[in-house]
């Protein structure tokens, strides 16, 4: 070009002419005169030129060019031509419209001079559109980025590792309250690491920079107030046959995410060191009864391991599951089910479940949510279980106790009751004679001597029955008191014939007939006492209330029913007036004839022995008509 | 003795007659006595109305056949114009109050009297 400026021309030089030309084709460039006073303009010809389209479409006008030229830079081109004066340079871009209907950036430069009185700018022009709009979009690529770091409010670097030297951008004051100048190269990024992280920081870095890899990695970086911050940093490196030249990345704050983090964590840990700790178990179920969550009380309560239990569901026939009382307990009766059915929580359910792995049973107390959401729908739900064994163990003894209790109070009440009635009998039976005695002893002292007599006759016989009844009430007592008496098996028959041998005499002298029939039930168990005791007065009774004239006729049969033996007893004696007596046939001391040596004491005696043995005695009869007592002696399995 | 009050003493126990006759003796003023052994006897000769009417009845509860309760059952039957002069003392080895307390709610009987009777008893309801 110094030899175009020196010169003045180009046609001297032809050889070094036809490879300027290709080099400018190549370079899309063109050699340009302006002559600014005629006008015109003066391009390199070459078809080849790259500009040659364009040069023939201006005709050579100076001014056919400026036309072409984009409106929005067209007042400088003009500005530019007008302005210009012999020595000065000049360079300028603009648009041109090109041949092809696009608009081409052209970068013009050269000098200005004066060629005998004509104004002639003179230079290159080149074809500078790729260049520009790369230009173009990297400056708006760098302002989007920008805009994406500030707002990410994330810092960015630019770091270029052969000379150490970073271009910060993004939020660097925002976040480390440094300006980007403040921030400064690489051995600065270092310093500002914490003490401790450094050397970790620095070793990835190198390491990720010789692999090529991502630099990811967590430090604490000192801020302009002189605290650390957390900051994570990720950046990429960019390479160049194989070797990192330079390194994209960012940096940001995350004291805040990775304190939540940690305080997450930690209450995460808590919260597994409680449940797991618990002493009861607690699971969460799935809709389809499928356990999702379990804590280790759980497995254990339930006998199973985790990979038994978690996602498989939660009935298992093997559990043979039973209700407080024993009984079967129906899977749609479980709690989970019932808490899915009815969208309410299922409290305090007991259920005996079977670990087939352990051979036993254990008892659970079990609760069930539903979790709900806020439409009310069915999410989950959760079940816990607490050991209940220990709990029914004692509510199982207490049962028992209470039983016993009840029994016992059930036997202390029926004592008393008989405690009660003997006190009424020994007041009133006993107090009768003796109130006799005392009469007679009052009257004895005013008597005549013949009175006297009588007077003694008679407190000796009061006196006797007094004695007599305290017998009576012995017998009576003996019978209250062996509540467990033992039981023998004995024959109807044997007992029968005891008695006939006891009442011999009397039997004979009343010429009394028995006919008795135990083919059905041949044998009972009973306290041999009883059964003697109730043949020996029902017999009696027989022969003593007798219309007189009449031979005593007594029939006695036992028959089966349903495991009791029904023993029934008749006879053709006097019979009682059930209507007048009916309440009274079988108390102590109630007498039903008159003048006769009855003490009121047989019926009643039986009625006792018979009643504690849990059995039960009736009676018929009508006035002449005879007595039918039919006992039920219970539970009286033939074997 | 024109004058002297009737006594009917209704009680199976033979001794019970003995000391109320023994006793009646010995009382300031004289009576007749009649004995009954159960209540059906006495209501059978309270029936009767050629019997002389008694002023007094001594009466006992625990008896066979038919006893004071039932006897005073049965009492009511009579006509009042007839058994309203007389006063029956219920006479009984018993001292259970509710015995007593029955005893009372009959409108027929005077008093409830606990064995043993004596003279000075006697006396002050023949008077």
């Amino acid at each position: 070009m110094n030899e175009l400026d020196s010169n003045g021309s180009v046609t001297t030089m032809k050889d070094q002419d036809q490879r300027l030309r290709k080099a400018l084709s190549v370079a899309k460039m063109s050699l340009l005169e302006l002559d600014i006073t005629n006008e015109t303009s003066n391009w390199s010809s070459h078809p080849s030129n790259h500009f040659y389209e364009l040069s023939s479409k201006t005709n050579g006008s100076l001014n056919e060019y400026v036309d072409l030229v984009h409106p929005m830079d067209r007042n400088d081109v003009i500005v530019l031509i007008k302005s210009a004066k012999p020595g000065q340079k000049f360079h300028n871009q603009h648009r041109v419209l090109w041949p092809d209907g696009s608009y081409h950036w052209v970068e013009s430069s050269g000098m200005t001079f004066n060629d005998d009185g004509i104004l002639k700018m003179t230079g290159t022009v080149q074809d500078i559109t790729e260049k520009k709009e790369l230009e173009i979009e990297r400056e708006d690529w760098k302002i989007r980025h920008e805009l994406v770091a500030k707002a990410a409010g994330i810092i960015v670097y630019d770091y270029d590792i052969k000379t150490g030297d970073i271009i910060w951008s993004g939020n660097v004051s925002e976040v480390l309250g440094f300006t980007p100048k403040e921030m400064g190269n690489i051995d600065r990024w270092v310093e500002l690491i914490h003490p401790e992280d450094r050397e970790r920081a620095f070793r990835e870095l190198e390491e990720a920079q010789k692999s090529l890899n991502a630099y990811e990695v967590y430090y604490r970086f000192l801020k302009s107030n002189s605290k650390y911050c957390d900051i994570y940093d990720r950046g990429t490196f960019l390479e160049r046959e194989g070797e990192a030249y330079r390194m994209l990345g960012m940096m940001s704050d995350v004291t805040e995410w990775k304190k939540s983090q940690e305080a997450l964590s930690e209450s995460e840990n808590r919260f597994r060191l409680l449940i797991n700790n618990l002493n009861v178990g607690v699971g969460l179920y799935d809709l389809t009864m499928v356990p999702i969550v379990h804590n280790a009380a759980a497995y254990k309560l339930l006998g199973i391991s985790e990979k038994q239990f978690v996602g498989k569901a939660a009935i298992d026939p093997d559990w043979n599951v039973v209700d407080m009382e024993g009984n079967r307990m129906r899977p749609e009766n479980y709690p989970i089910p019932q808490a899915i059915d009815t969208k309410k929580s299922i409290r305090q359910t007991v259920m005996g479940v079977f670990r087939p792995k352990m051979n036993d049973r254990v008892w659970l107390m079990v609760d069930a949510d539903p979790v709900l959401d806020d439409d009310g729908k069915i999410l989950h739900v959760i079940c816990t279980y607490s050991d209940f064994t220990a709990r029914k163990r004692v509510e199982e003894i207490l049962a028992e106790k209470n039983e016993q209790l009840m029994i016992t109070s059930d036997l202390v009440g029926r004592k008393n009751e008989r405690l009660l009635e003997f006190a009424q009998i020994v007041s009133h039976n006993l107090r009768s004679p003796l109130s006799s005695i005392a009469a007679l002893v009052d009257l004895y002292e005013k008597c005549t001597l013949e009175e006297k007599d009588e007077a003694i006759s008679f407190i000796r016989e009061v006196a006797g029955k007094a004695l007599n009844t305290i017998d009576d009430l012995n017998e009576v007592l003996k019978v209250q008191q062996s509540e467990h008496m033992d039981l023998q098996v004995i024959r109807f028959e044997d007992a029968l014939n005891e008695v006939k041998t006891l009442l011999k005499p009397n039997l004979k002298e009343k010429n009394a007939m028995i006919v008795s029939d135990f083919k059905e039930a041949v044998k009972i168990r009973y306290p041999n006492i009883y059964l003697e005791s109730i043949f020996l007065n029902l017999v009696s009774n027989s022969i003593k209330y007798i219309d007189p004239g009449k031979t005593p006729k007594i029939s006695i049969k036992s028959k089966r029913a349903d495991g009791d033996i029904i023993f029934e007893f008749k006879d053709n004696g006097k019979g009682i007036d059930l209507q007048k007596n009916g309440n009274d046939i079988f108390k102590f001391g109630k007498t039903f004839h008159s003048k006769n040596d009855s003490k009121g004491v047989g019926l009643y005696l039986i009625k006792n022995q018979i009643r504690t043995m849990g059995d039960e005695i009736e009676v018929k009869s009508k006035p002449d008509r005879g007595t039918t007592f039919r006992i039920k002696f219970r539970n009286q399995h033939a074997k | 003795m024109p004058n002297s009050k009737l006594i009917c003493a209704v009680d199976d126990e033979e001794v019970f007659h003995w000391i109320v006759r023994g006793n009646l003796k010995r009382a300031k003023k004289p009576c007749k006595l009649m004995s009954f052994y159960d209540g059906e006897e006495i209501f059978k000769y309270l029936s009767n109305g050629s019997n002389s009417r008694p002023d007094i009845i001594l009466l006992d509860i625990n008896m066979p056949i038919c006893d004071g309760w039932k006897f005073l059952e049965n009492y009511s039957l009579l006509k009042k114009s007839y058994t309203k002069d007389i006063n029956i003392y219920v006479v009984t080895s018993s001292i259970d109050p509710k015995d007593q307390q029955r005893a009372e709610l009959s409108p027929f009987v005077k008093e409830f009297v606990s064995k043993p009777i004596t003279v000075d008893f006697l006396d002050g309801i023949i008077d």
